[in-house]
């Protein structure tokens, strides 16, 4: 029942991703100007735009254009860079894990903070919750680029303490990797965090009022139990929302927190692209980003169907 | 049958009886919310900044002083100068001014547009609701910064499509909070009354179902000014946004990213002023919440 409810959601997502798929082919074609032009920049010559031209296949009805382009990214042909003469398919995976690993670990840190000071908030109130709503309202402030900022004038240039760009994978050392990303997950994750523990204090405060707890309570469980065992779990939905729609935004939010600490990820490789006005590049990223947007939504609802018989039953 | 104008007349009478008292009743419970008393005061006084800029600055943003490069606070440079001798706290007033520019004229363009789709969406429902809102869903499934950067990127860099795209992303979001509005109202007590007595489709949703709906819709606009605010800064940090040298307070940040050892105060100042007009944003927005949810509760 759940592997039918997690296809059929997949199968939803079809006509939003052929949807998207036509956006992103149209980014070329409505720039303004020729489309070939466009490509090659403007120190072309007229015969390599011909070229071009001809090698879009520019003449072609847009739909013929759209479909056979279409049949070419279902391939994993996204063209090539023609600076560089690199398929930008390679370019943007061998880009993809440093991306992959600042969304997961700025994601894990929001929820490590607000999963616990969003529960305090809600059963104490008192200091966590002026700590909660001051965390709020700051979080959703501070502008995060700043914020990258001021930590690397912090700790890496007054203290000295974490480096304050580049990148070190994982495979070569699992430290030096963790230095050179803990303080782009911070900040990247403060801001999700903020909006977090909001949702969280509220689902907590929600399923707090519910008879079963007041019964968890009347068994003599102590609070930490009755967090655990049957307040979060029954919060789980809106927290678990909010945790996937901030993982996909935050695949936004890395192109500019890669820039401010030079991390070679999807996100500072569009920016490049953008400021280069290399539009192929420019498609495959903005795919490749929605795409992985869309997925995460995917797995959230999946998520959803595991926590909830009621949204299985739902769909069905 | 009854004339249209008398019924129209009907219908509108009580609403309009109550308009002065309901007003004052708005007022007095804005008034004792502290966040929309801090919230709005903050924007307020920014915006009175921003406006009066040639008069409380003392020097042009854009004027270099090479004699003053990278000088500290001072009773003339009272933020400071940058690595160009630029007074900070001119060019941070300049910037609030565009930012505040960006902001107001993102999200009402979004709301003159999303108002009337929403209204339309939500009260007709079926294909002309999907008509409207499928083509929108497709906006709101790219990641709103990637949105911006893409139509810079086909556009080109300009302050006027920086805001264009600001628009292009809150326009879908207030068109579907507003249609979530009126499917919640549209079946009401009150709805169903000024529809039994006879008011047109077009009077009952102007009159009775809109004013009951944009609750949400104001709430959503002034967190979308701060939102505007920050994503204007984040582009302009990354050279997409306002160019140089014009002031822009995210611009400002990458200009001077450089010096941020030898004069902090070059970036600290025009990113603690995003910061607090968002939070002046924030915070309004936030107390606006509470008082429609306990309007709503009620």
């Amino acid at each position: 029942m759940f592997v039918s409810y997690v296809i059929r959601r997949m199968l939803l997502t079809i006509p939003a991703m052929l949807a998207m798929s036509v956006a992103v082919f149209f980014i070329v074609r409505l720039v303004p100007g020729d489309p070939a032009q466009a490509i090659l920049g403007v120190y072309a010559t007229p015969e390599s735009v011909a070229a071009m031209r001809e090698e879009l296949h520019l003449d072609d009805p847009i739909a013929v254009q759209y479909l056979r382009w279409l049949g070419a990214v279902v391939q994993g042909d996204l063209g090539k860079n023609y600076q560089t003469n690199e398929a930008i398919s390679d370019q943007l995976l061998s880009r993809l894990p440093v991306t992959i690993e600042l969304t997961l670990l700025a994601t894990l840190l929001s929820a490590a903070i607000a999963i616990p000071l969003g529960s305090l908030a809600a059963m104490r109130g008192g200091w966590a919750e002026g700590g909660s709503t001051g965390l709020g309202f700051l979080g959703v402030s501070i502008p995060d680029f700043w914020l990258g900022v001021m930590f690397i004038l912090t700790f890496s240039l007054y203290l000295g303490w974490l480096p304050s760009f580049g990148f070190v994978p994982l495979s070569e050392s699992v430290r030096d990797n963790l230095r050179h990303m803990v303080l782009p997950a911070i900040t990247l994750g403060l801001s999700y965090a903020a909006v977090l523990t909001r949702t969280t204090r509220g689902a907590v405060l929600e399923t707090l009022d519910l008879p079963y707890v007041s019964t968890a309570r009347a068994k003599g469980l102590n609070e930490r139990r009755v967090l655990i065992g049957h307040v979060l779990q029954n919060s789980a939905i809106p927290i678990v929302t909010v945790i996937g729609l901030q993982t996909g935004y935050s695949l936004g939010g890395a192109v500019i927190i890669e820039q401010v600490f030079s991390l070679p990820g999807i996100g500072r490789l569009t920016l490049d692209a953008v400021l280069a006005r290399d539009y192929p590049l420019i498609q495959g990223s903005v795919l490749l980003i929605t795409l992985m947007f869309m997925m995460v939504n995917i797995v959230t609802d999946a998520i959803h169907g595991l926590l909830d018989p009621r949204v299985r039953m739902g769909a069905h | 049958m009854p004339m249209p104008g008398f019924r129209a007349r009907q219908s509108t009478l009580p609403l309009a009886a109550n308009q002065p008292k309901r007003q004052r009743q708005i007022g007095k419970r804005l008034l004792r919310n502290k966040r929309v008393l801090v919230g709005g005061l903050i924007v307020l006084v920014i915006c009175a900044f921003a406006v009066a800029a040639p008069l409380v600055t003392r020097h042009a943003p854009n004027f270099g002083n090479y004699s003053l490069i990278l000088t500290a606070p001072t009773d003339d440079n009272f933020f400071g100068t940058d690595g160009f001798g630029r007074d900070v706290f001119s060019r941070v007033i300049y910037g609030l001014r565009i930012s505040m520019m960006v902001a107001f004229m993102s999200v009402l363009p979004a709301v003159a547009i999303g108002v009337p789709l929403g209204l339309i969406a939500g009260y007709k429902s079926g294909i002309v609701d999907n008509l409207i809102m499928r083509p929108l869903d497709l906006l709101i499934s790219f990641p709103p910064i990637l949105l911006a950067i893409t139509l810079v990127a086909m556009f080109g860099t300009r302050l006027s499509i920086t805001i264009a795209s600001l628009t292009l992303i809150w326009m879908p979001i207030m068109t579907r909070i507003l249609r979530g509005s009126v499917l919640s109202v549209r079946n009401a007590e009150f709805v169903e009354a000024a529809r039994t007595i006879g008011a047109s489709p077009a009077r009952v949703t102007i009159s009775h179902v809109l004013p009951n709906s944009l609750g949400p819709l104001v709430v959503q606009a002034s967190i979308s000014m701060g939102i505007s605010i920050l994503i204007e800064a984040s582009l302009s940090f990354v050279g997409l946004g306002t160019q140089p040298p014009d002031p822009s307070l995210g611009g400002m940040l990458a200009e001077n990213k450089d010096f941020m050892r030898a004069a902090p105060w070059s970036v600290i100042y025009p990113g603690i002023s995003i910061m607090v007009v968002v939070l002046g944003f924030n915070l309004f927005g936030d107390g606006l919440r509470d008082i429609v949810a306990s309007r709503r509760r009620r």
